[in-house]
């Protein structure tokens, strides 16, 4: 079976712009990527101000 | 508000910006094989001439290049109707490409002060060792790494819409005619 656009409306290949998407809240992966992204930044601050404080 | 542009600029500002972020992820990789060697190496010479490599890929190729990804990126998101702040993926990208900028414009000013210190005739032990920081790796190892997740995001660009998005798209649902009359003057 042929791949299926993810957004068919977007002429992709140019990156144009997506369909009209009707999910709401936010999906599962975006919650998850937030807090690991928020737990590394939170991490590299407490590091910087603790461990690198000298560097 | 997005400003759509016309598909010759769109296609401009795209191949540049995948030109800067692909150089950009491969300056890395560069970095982080002579960061390796400056830790690996026990020849001074050859700790001070990787050290004063690293500090010119730093501000002649990895940050040009990392500002012109992310400004691409500002101009591509915003001239289109994926939007700035409209798709997770897309604010996702911005944040890590803004991170990894922030912490590799405060890395490299550090890097100015060890190659002031690489590019003296000779060094003690104390100073070999300062040139010998971790942090080399630390910081080209986790750049890779934020580069590659931007690209895979980019790439993939998994859904879901921000709550801005969703009230951007039911605004402009509202504004469009719903049906065409049925009596339509010809």
């Amino acid at each position: 079976m042929a791949d299926r656009r993810r957004y068919p409306d977007t002429h992709d290949d140019i990156a144009v712009g997506p369909d009209r998407e009707s999910i709401t809240g936010a999906p599962r992966w975006a919650k998850i990527f937030g807090i690991t992204l928020a737990i590394v930044v939170g991490l590299f601050v407490i590091l910087r101000f603790t461990v690198f404080a000298g560097m | 508000m997005t400003m759509t542009m016309p598909p010759r600029l769109r296609r401009l500002v795209l191949t540049t910006h995948v030109i800067s972020s692909v150089g950009w992820l491969g300056a890395a990789a560069a970095y982080l094989v002579l960061a390796v060697d400056v830790l690996a190496s026990r020849d001074a010479q050859t700790v001070r001439a990787a050290v004063l490599v690293m500090e010119l890929i730093a501000w002649f190729v990895i940050i040009p290049m990392a500002l012109a990804s992310l400004l691409t990126g500002i101009v591509q998101s915003l001239g289109t109707t994926w939007g700035l702040f409209r798709h997770y993926w897309v604010v996702y990208k911005l944040l890590l490409n803004a991170f990894a900028i922030f912490l590799l414009l405060e890395y490299t000013t550090s890097l100015s002060q060890l190659a002031g210190i690489a590019a003296k005739t000779t060094l003690s032990n104390a100073e070999l060792s300062q040139l010998k920081d971790p942090g080399h790796i630390v910081h080209s190892g986790g750049g890779l790494l934020l580069l590659l997740v931007a690209t895979v995001l980019a790439v993939y660009k998994p859904r879901g819409m921000t709550r801005y998005g969703q009230r951007k798209q039911h605004e402009q649902r509202a504004k469009r005619p719903t049906q065409r009359p049925a009596t339509a003057p010809r």
